[in-house]
C-alpha cells in the first residue's frame, strides 16, 4: 500500500506542482504562500518515514529514496521493461508534438497570460506523468 | 502471434501465477501478460517456462496458424 502511493503519480506531482504555486503565490503575494514550502518539508518528512517502514517490512521489496533513476525505470523483469518500453515512447511522442507545440503557445499567449512558462511547465510534467502511468498501469490490471 | 497453453499448464500443475513467477524468477505480472498474450517472453524466459512444464517449447507455445502443440 506503501509503496503503491509512494509511487503514483499523484504523489510524484505533489511537490513540483506545489514549487509552480509557491512561485506564483508569491509574486501575487497571495497569503499564506510560504505555507506551502513548510508543508513540503513535512511532506518529505513523512516520505522518509513511510518508506522506511515498507523497507523494514518487506526486505525483498525495498523502495529507495534518494536515486537519480526515476522509479518509472526501475523495471523488475523483462514483461515490465517491455511496459516501460511502451510508455516512455508514448512519453516521447508526447513531448516530440507538446514541446514545440508548448513553445509556439509562450511565443503567441506567453505576454497576455501571467505565469504562462509556469503553468505551461506544470501541465508538461502533469501530463508525461500521467501518460507514463495510465500505460504502465495496463501491465497491473487484473483479469 | 504468439499463442500459449501457460494458463492451462498453470492449472493443471496447480500454481498460482505468484508460484510460476518465482519458479522463473519474474513477477505475477508478467506471468498474467504473458497468459493472455500481451506479452511475448523471450526466447530465454518461454524455455525456462517450458522446462518447469516439463514440456518441449513447442508444446507450450506456438505462432498463430499453426496447429496445437498437444494433439493427443
Amino acid at each position: 500500500m506503501i509503496k503503491k502511493v509512494m509511487e503514483s503519480p499523484l504523489a510524484i506531482m505533489v511537490i513540483p506542482l506545489s514549487l509552480g504555486a509557491a512561485y506564483i503565490g508569491v509574486q501575487e503575494r497571495w497569503p499564506y504562500v510560504m505555507i506551502i514550502p513548510f508543508i513540503n518539508v513535512l511532506i518529505v518528512l513523512l516520505s522518509i518515514i513511510l518508506v522506511t517502514i515498507h523497507n523494514k517490512r518487506f526486505p525483498k521489496d525495498t523502495m529507495r529514496l534518494w536515486t537519480l533513476i526515476p522509479y518509472e525505470l526501475r523495471e523488475e523483469d523483462e514483461g515490465m521493461q517491455y511496459y516501460t518500453y511502451r510508455a516512455t515512447r508514448k512519453v516521447y511522442i508526447f513531448f516530440a508534438l507538446a514541446l514545440p507545440f508548448s513553445l509556439l503557445l509562450y511565443v503567441i499567449f506567453g505576454n497576455l497570460i501571467k505565469y504562462s512558462d509556469v503553468i505551461l511547465l506544470c501541465l508538461l510534467y502533469t501530463a508525461q506523468l500521467l501518460i507514463f502511468w495510465l500505460e504502465i498501469r495496463k501491465a497491473y490490471v487484473e483479469d | 502471434m504468439l499463442h500459449n497453453r501457460v494458463k492451462e499448464l498453470r492449472a493443471r500443475f496447480d500454481y498460482s501465477q505468484s508460484d510460476l513467477g518465482d519458479l522463473i524468477g519474474v513477477t505475477r505480472q508478467t506471468i498474467g501478460l504473458i497468459e493472455k498474450s500481451n506479452y511475448q517472453p523471450s526466447v530465454t524466459l518461454a524455455l525456462k517456462i517450458a522446462k518447469v512444464f516439463r514440456l518441449p517449447l513447442e508444446e507450450v507455445f506456438w505462432l498463430e496458424g499453426e496447429e496445437e502443440g498437444e494433439k493427443k
